[in-house]
């Protein structure tokens, strides 16, 4: 309890004001809330940290996380075995499993080519897959156990690094030293002679890391926020009701936006880098 | 439990107590700050899906469910916020320290004026794709897909600031340096700070974008990834902050 | 707690200020390569054969505006490093 009474002038009405606010809001739900610790707590707990493996290779120790690790080839078993079922038996009025993956593949068929062209059918599966991958990795985790390997830092940055690696190496495939001179642009010109502009080489040089970066946190933080907002509406709550609801709402909505968002930013990184204008 | 005072609030038996009075502050700046952003981007949000529907009463009906499929993103910011605050209000510290009290402050300023910037940017898009709506009626599927696009890229600003402030909440901070709890306040401003103009910026590339797809549906791919460079180069300042916020975090 | 002494206060408030010259000095650029980005897709909806070009202007506006938040990323690393 603060008594700031001590300070010269305040009378005891004032003090009694202080003391009164100072208790915590809602005493009886605080009773039973203040409990929750913010570093280790029953449901709260372990929420800053994650089972891990531990190995040395040629003496350099490794961590593999395991949960998004094992979500991930979950996923993957899941879209490879769904993909063989719906193409087993392609028919010319098609059922609907063979209707929905035709939409979906048709739909991102049609952006790629509107997007980049002729060259466009080369990246459609990249852009397709990551879509694909991404939204069931964003919902899985309305399933009790399962849990989004999307939350995890390494899953993100390593679809962002895989992006980043495309794109620039079919920039420099494309348009070969052309793609070294376009960092440099615009270029200072002098009566006609143009001068590389070294600091607009350090912007570009800046501005693609930081693209890589957010394309990475994007994902990331939607996701890790949306859990961390379940998390904590589960313990107010006492899991009665309210997070499953909240779970599928957010894992929907926020999911298959950030999933579609992804994927078209990697296609417009892609574009930028081959279309020639 | 003995009295803090004033003179020993700073000293080491005053440093629950301490602690309690940052966590509150925080959290007022977390949702106080959000509920401003948010009050003021719904608000323009209506402010054009009302006067479009006096423009076109027969799409009043599509007008209204824009309006609020727009509301319910913005509000997720403030969500956001919300949910910080209630950890800083509702949980308790096994550890309190004069660093970890100044870094659930920060955590409450970071995520408030991060929810702000975004909310406010979000509502600007809404705007114009309700006005778009009403001027053009039969564009309200691309438009709708190219306004949640652009809002979800807007949200990526209070991402960034709810990353910090839940890095501040939830790691322990059990030192008493001053200089420590200086650089952790200065990481939550870098990271809420920062969230603001990129929010706004984003917001109203997307609000343009909304604009030209409503007028010129047929270009919308064209469009969408226009507006998704121009929202990506304009978010890389937020990733500065986020940068200096995590050096302040975990390099000092 | 012992008490803070002036090279304390000074490193102390260096890690502040550093955090206010990265925040502020993001909002400058933000709203303004926004604005360039929302302005440019308004151009294109006009006009979507010019596309390309309009795209090209957008990033050269945008990345000049994007200079002054470098300096202040610049001020708040050089804040940060300087080990005074």
């Amino acid at each position: 309890m603060i008594q700031l009474s001590s300070l010269p002038g305040m009378g005891e009405f004032a003090g009694r004001w202080v003391e009164a606010l100072s208790r915590p809001p809602l005493p009886s739900l605080s009773r039973s809330l203040s409990r929750i610790p913010l570093v280790a707590a029953e449901g709260l707990e372990g929420i800053g940290t994650v089972p891990q493996w531990v190995f040395s290779v040629a003496g350099v120790e490794v961590r593999i996380n395991v949960l998004p690790l094992v979500m991930a080839w979950l996923i993957m078993a899941f879209w490879v075995i769904l993909a063989w079922w719906g193409t087993r038996r392609l028919k010319e009025r098609p059922g609907p499993l063979q209707t929905v993956l035709e939409l979906l593949v048709g739909a991102f068929d049609d952006l790629c080519r509107d997007t980049l062209g002729r060259r466009g059918r080369k990246y459609m599966p990249l852009v397709t897959t990551l879509f694909l991958f991404i939204v069931v990795a964003n919902v899985i985790g309305v399933f009790p156990g399962l849990e989004e390997p999307t939350k995890d830092m390494n899953t993100t940055l390593a679809f962002a690094l895989v992006v980043f690696v495309v794109v620039h190496t079919s920039g420099i495939y494309y348009k070969r030293s052309r793609y070294f001179v376009e960092l440099f642009e615009p270029m200072i010109e002098i009566g006609g002679l143009k001068i590389p502009n070294l600091f607009m080489f350090v912007l570009n040089v800046v501005g693609e890391m930081g693209k890589v970066i957010s394309h990475a946190f994007r994902l990331f933080g939607n996701i890790l926020g949306g859990s961390i907002i379940v998390l904590v509406i589960s313990m107010l709550t006492r899991n009665f009701a309210l997070p499953i609801f909240l779970k599928a709402f957010l894992g929907l909505g926020i999911g298959i936006i950030q999933a579609f968002v992804f994927a078209m930013l990697a296609l417009t990184y892609i574009a930028v880098a081959i279309v020639e204008d | 439990m003995d009295e803090i005072t004033l003179k020993n609030l700073f000293a080491p038996e005053g440093m629950a107590a301490l602690t309690r009075l940052c966590g509150y502050l925080g959290a007022a700046f977390a949702i106080g700050m959000a509920a401003v952003g948010t009050g003021v981007g719904n608000g323009h949000t209506a402010d054009e899906a009302c006067s479009g529907m006096t423009r076109q009463p027969a799409a009043k009906d599509s007008i209204l469910r824009l309006m609020l499929i727009s509301q319910a993103v913005t509000e997720s910011a403030a969500i956001f916020a919300l949910v910080i605050s209630l950890l800083l209000i509702f949980g308790s510290n096994a550890l309190p320290s004069l660093e970890k009290a100044l870094a659930l402050l920060a955590a409450g300023v970071s995520v408030g004026f991060g929810a702000a910037g975004a909310a406010l940017g979000s509502g600007l898009t809404g705007a114009n794709a309700c006005k778009g709506l009403a001027r053009h009626p039969r564009t309200q599927g691309a438009l709708t897909v190219t306004m949640l696009t652009a809002q979800a890229v807007v949200q990526t600003s209070v991402v960034f600031a709810l990353v910090v402030a839940l890095i501040l909440i939830i790691s322990s901070f059990p030192g008493n340096s001053f200089i420590r709890a200086m650089a952790l306040l200065g990481a939550g401003i870098s990271a809420g700070f920062g969230a603001i103009g990129p929010g706004i910026g984003t917001g109203l590339a997307g609000s343009q974008a909304v604009d030209g797809v409503s007028r010129n549906p047929s270009a919308s791919a064209l469009l969408t990834r226009t507006m998704l460079l121009g929202q990506a180069v304009a978010q890389s300042t937020s990733i500065y902050s986020l940068v200096i916020a995590l050096l302040l975090i975990f390099a000092i | 707690m012992d008490a803070i002494t002036g090279a304390d206060l000074v490193r102390a408030m260096m890690y502040l200020g550093a955090g206010i010259c990265m925040g502020f000095g993001a909002i400058g650029p933000g709203v303004g390569e926004g604005f360039a980005a929302g302005k440019a897709c308004e151009g294109i909806a006009r006009n979507p054969e010019n596309a390309g070009l309009v795209t090209r202007t957008m990033l050269v506006g945008q990345a000049v505006s994007e200079s002054t938040g470098i300096y202040s990323l610049v001020i708040a690393l050089i804040m940060i490093f300087s080990g005074v």
